[in-house]
């Protein structure tokens, strides 16, 4: 019975090595022909803002052509990447990177691996990623507003980048902004709200200062004097949860979080603070067009809509052949059309979105970066005012 | 509720590809849950890409069986080697090792694993019983209570004091204030970092863990030479492993007690299996006769931890799928897989999903079931490390804690963790000041801080001001007092018996 | 005077926690973030106190009984319950010398090197520890690289030699 036992142990690790072999580069048997990139023109640069107190950039490395006589479409088909998330596994952007990479074999041929790196709030993967060699093996999917966008504006412990120097692809998956109250109490509209006393809506605790409240934006909206945003939570269930209870009122979350919120009975969503609804939650109307804000208002909803996205990006490190970043911005496009990722992102996100692809992106970077510092001072001294 | 899916479900055990994959999950989670530093996380994040393009039944079931069965494998390092497999097997070393260290390493493995499968299949039905009662008895406990809960945890760091109260008590203080590096839970700003990134996050658990326990031990062993066990003696084979079940059984009411409190934990969000084993512990050593004798091998308390442990997947398994709240890192994985599959967790979970959902607490408790009896068989064999000299045995530990905590979270900061952790574990140990109370102080403290934080921002001063919140402080109040009436009644006793 | 172990130990530790508090005291900001470590640890540095007031208190009353038949059975029951501290000092150096050579020469290189060097010098011959640091060697690769897909750590000089 013991020697049994014996041969089934090693009989279940020979298989789990087995497993973990097979999860290794497998060039698919009839790989899609990669069409000859054409000359790409180099990337518009991102005019670099104002570093951020504790950032220590590292010069730009000049662009590393790719080996001769392996092109871009070589290359991928016949390397294992890593692609660095910089969240543990099952988060959030975890699920969204193993989404779009659910096609990447379909795609380029070859396999890219997920290398989750957490720590410091985004920071440890992405100074991982900014220091990595530019020659495609090192790529990574990220939040456009906590790891990048905030990190530019508003500053962060141990910043080792610049947010403009890297090699960008694209970005997917974004996720309007709603707001929510509980839904058993008796107010409908946002104009209702206005009179409310002591609001208080919930958030995750947001690293000391990185604003990344929604709840602030609407509060500021509302003219909430007395409101509270209590900080401290893990995740959207734990905040849901919490106003099941009867703890606190309201939050501000990703549409497709929201809309599990309210599929649970415990929120009515009531305004996307947005420019666009949420597909899956076309009720809750852009804030803008529900109210009229004052010019204040409407600076500080630009910074939130345009800062805070929760877009996921897919990018290099800087530097990449210029070559290699055109392959990838198409291939990027094409695995968003395949039926691979549209049943995994239906699976997840429950809708399929519009990516933003290449200098889109690096454009809409770029209107981040050139937010006037009088609006980042002015979300600050909201964020210090109203989250306890 | 539809109480006839909890038969209907049994049906879906009629699939030879369930019982196949039932089979390959226990022999991962034992593998993994063997290894220090990997646990059954690490098997699922390495089985996320495939998740797409399974059924949920199967994927679901895999995963769970995993998970389940991980802490059957961490329960064997931790009594043979005083080094955990998991985190949740941290407490079932406090007196397992002890009793390899005498020989009776199959007892201790016997008992371990009979009352880790006796756990899953348990609180497996309990919480299929309960399912219409989660969702209102999770919304009854607000941020307030939940204060209390964890504080009826810290107080208990006192129980787990032994030799020593005031060393006890620094021991669990030092606990405490070592959770509290890294960034405050609800404002955010970093404390006691220096500068350094990978202190913003706090410090891990595991690499802490292995660092406090698996070294102070080898070093020792090494020191002392020999082999683990300090009795020499023959190895009696099944007959020993049989009374270590039997022990189970004959200390029934601790099971129960422990089964209840592992449940209890693992239901409410954010706590996890490591609070559960040492709550468990320190209520068997304080309700015990003979207190004096945890530490140094009292089956007891190694009942208690694996017990607790075990119990405490279910009611996690529970709360994740009834509200989408995972109660640990390993559920936060069980919530994308469920997301990644189409599903949505929440109250359709155990609506129109009841028959997956319950599919899945029969798999915990059979897979566990199993898990244990094939540990239980091999548990003879496995005993003989005990007996394999120190000079070999020494090495080969320490590379395994070394690499293990690499293995965590792929930072070489985590392995030098365990060496300074080793440090700390080394003078603690030679001092007589007490880890599993420093333990139980690092893992409740930021749970502890955050939901009184919540609570006060929430309600005010007077957030204790509520029925649930007076009961637990009542609760609270009797188990301060429990040890000295206690003490008093046995005192009065032995007077007039004199 | 030669001062008690636990006089030390605590004198140490009422170093440590006094450093604790004062940090959470002025550095660390916001009321909120610095309650509970000032609260936490003031309450453990006034247990120290406690203990140490004890061990002073009770090292002076055991000189002025009987100091020379205390001091050996102490120095008796220490080391009957203990191993002995240079062994053990020395053991645990080893421990750190793996670290460091974890961090030099990477995981692969330095899981041999340590385990074999470390089996010899606790008493094993050279066949057999030639054979067990081989066969960790191989676990921890196959395990961890090839079975886990988690490249280990080079280490620095394999890392500045561009692996």
């Amino acid at each position: 019975m013991r020697r049994a036992g014996i041969v089934f142990l090693v009989i279940a690790l020979a298989l789990v090595l087995v497993l973990g072999a097979c999860a290794k580069a497998t060039p698919s048997p009839t790989p899609s022909p990669a069409p000859a990139p054409a000359p790409a023109p180099a990337p518009a640069p991102v005019p670099a803002p104002a570093p951020s107190p504790t950032a220590k950039p590292t010069p730009s490395p000049t662009p590393t052509a790719a080996p001769k006589g392996e092109t871009p479409a070589d290359f991928f088909k016949n390397n294992v990447v890593e692609v660095v998330v910089p969240y543990t596994a099952g988060g959030g952007t975890d699920q969204a990177a193993r989404t779009f990479l659910a096609a990447w074999t379909e795609v380029f041929g070859g396999t890219a691996r997920v290398n989750n790196m957490p720590g410091g709030g985004t920071v440890v993967g992405t100074n991982y990623v900014y220091k990595a060699k530019p020659d495609g093996k090192t790529l990574y999917i990220t939040t456009f507003g906590s790891a990048l966008a905030t990190p530019m504006l508003f500053g962060a412990q141990g910043v080792q980048f610049e947010v403009s120097k890297f090699s960008y692809f694209g970005s997917y998956a974004d996720s309007s902004p709603v707001f929510g109250i509980d839904k058993r109490l008796p107010y409908n509209t946002l104009e209702e709200l206005k009179k409310v006393k002591s609001l208080k809506l919930g958030t995750v605790t947001s690293v000391a200062g990185m604003p990344t409240s929604g709840d602030v934006t609407v509060i500021y909206i509302l003219g909430l004097e007395d409101a509270q945003v209590i900080s401290g939570f893990d995740a959207t269930p734990e905040v849901g949860l919490a106003i099941s209870r009867g703890e606190i009122h309201g939050m501000v979350f990703t549409g497709d979080s929201m809309l599990k919120e309210a599929q649970k009975g415990i929120v009515k969503n009531l305004a996307a603070v947005a420019t666009v609804a949420h597909p899956l939650v076309p009720e809750a109307k852009p804030i803008g067009q529900i109210l009229k804000l004052t010019p204040d208002q409407q600076k500080i909803f630009n910074l939130y809509d345009a800062a805070f996205k929760s877009a996921r990006v897919f990018m290099g490190p800087p530097g990449m052949d210029p070559a290699m970043v055109d392959y990838l911005q198409q291939g990027m496009k094409k695995i968003i059309a395949t039926e691979t990722y549209k049943t995994a992102a239906t699976k997840v996100f429950g809708y399929v979105d519009v990516p933003i692809i290449g200098q889109d992106l690096v454009k809409l970077i770029q209107e981040v970066a050139a937010t006037p510092k009088t609006d980042v001072d002015l979300m600050n001294s909201l964020h210090k005012k109203w989250v306890k | 509720m539809d109480y006839g899916a909890l038969i209907r479900s049994l049906a879906n055990f009629s699939s030879p590809e369930l019982w196949l994959y039932i089979v390959f999950g226990i022999a991962i989670g034992l593998f993994f849950g063997i290894v220090p530093g990997i646990s059954g996380m690490t098997a699922i994040t390495l089985l996320l890409p495939f998740i797409f393009n399974m059924q949920p039944m199967t994927a679901l079931t895999l995963i769970m069986v995993i998970l389940a069965t991980q802490y059957l494998g961490g329960g064997i390092t931790a009594i043979l080697l005083n080094v955990p497999g998991t985190s949740g097997n941290a407490a079932t070393l406090l007196d397992g090792y002890p009793m390899s260290q005498r020989g009776e390493a199959g007892r201790a493995v016997g008992a371990a694993e009979a009352a880790g499968g006796l756990a899953h299949i348990v609180t497996a039905v309990v919480a299929l019983l309960i399912i219409p009662l989660i969702v209102p008895m999770l919304r009854a406990i607000v941020s307030a209570d939940m204060v209390f809960i964890v504080l009826t945890g810290i107080i208990l760091i006192g129980s787990l004091s032994g030799g020593s109260l005031i060393k006890g008590l620094i021991s669990g203080g030092l606990g405490l204030m070592i959770a509290f590096i890294g960034f405050q839970p609800t404002t955010g700003y970093a404390r006691y970092t220096f500068g350094s990134l990978y202190l913003y996050d706090g410090l891990a658990l595991i690499p802490v863990l292995l660092g406090l326990f698996s070294i102070p031990e080898m070093v020792a062993l090494a020191t002392r030479g020999g082999t683990i066990s300090q009795k020499a003696g023959t190895i009696k084979g099944l007959a020993d492993v049989w009374r270590g079940v039997m022990d189970v059984f004959r200390h029934w009411w601790l099971v129960v007690r422990s089964e209840l409190i592992g449940f209890i934990v693992g239901i409410v969000p954010a706590a996890g299996p490591t609070p559960a084993t040492f709550i468990a512990y320190a209520h068997a050593k304080q309700t015990s006769k003979q207190p004096l004798n945890f530490g140094k091998g009292n089956i007891e308390g190694v009942i208690a931890a694996e017990s607790a442990n075990n119990s405490s997947e279910a009611g996690d398994l529970l709360t994740t799928l009834a509200l989408g709240i995972p109660g640990s890192p390993a559920m936060a994985l069980v919530l994308a897989a469920i997301t990644m599959l189409g599903l949505a967790p929440g109250p359709e979970m155990l609506t129109r999903h009841l028959d997956l959902s319950v599919t899945l607490m029969w798999t915990i408790g059979i897979s566990a079931v199993i898990g244990a009896i094939f540990c239980i068989l091999m548990a003879p064999t496995l005993a003989k490390v005990a007996f394999i000299p120190g000079r070999i045995l020494v090495p080969i530990v320490l590379v395994l804690a070394l690499s293990g905590a690499y293995a965590y979270h792929h930072d070489f900061n985590d392995t030098i963790v365990v060496v300074v952790f080793g440090a700390v574990g080394f003078f603690m140990r030679r001092f007589g000041f007490n880890r599993p109370a420093f333990l139980l102080g690092f893992v409740l403290g930021p749970i502890f801080e955050k939901f009184l934080f919540i609570a006060h921002k929430v309600s005010g001063p007077f957030f204790f001001n509520r029925p649930i919140s007076w009961g637990l402080i009542v609760l609270i109040a009797f188990t301060l007092a429990y040890g000295p009436i206690k003490n008093a009644i046995k005192r009065r006793r032995q007077a007039v018996q004199a | 005077m030669k001062l008690k172990t636990n006089t030390v130990v605590y004198s140490v530790l009422e170093a440590i926690l006094l450093f604790y508090v004062l940090w959470a005291v002025f550095d660390v900001p916001a009321l909120e973030s610095k309650l509970l470590p000032i609260a936490i640890g003031g309450a453990t540095l006034a247990l120290s106190t406690i203990g140490l007031a004890r061990a002073i208190r009770g090292e002076f009353k055991q000189r002025k009984e009987a100091p020379a038949k205390i001091a050996t059975q102490e120095k008796r029951k220490d080391e009957g319950e203990q191993e002995p501290w240079r062994g053990s000092l020395i053991n645990f150096g080893w421990v750190v010398g793996f670290l460091l050579g974890i961090y030099l020469l990477g995981y692969v290189i330095a899981i041999f090197v340590f385990a074999l060097a470390y089996m010899k010098r606790l008493g094993t011959r050279w066949r057999t520890a030639a054979i067990g640091a081989v066969l960790v060697t191989a676990l921890i690769y196959v395990g961890f690289e090839l079975g886990l897909q988690l490249p280990l750590y080079r280490g620095l000089f394999l890392e500045m030699l561009g692996y």
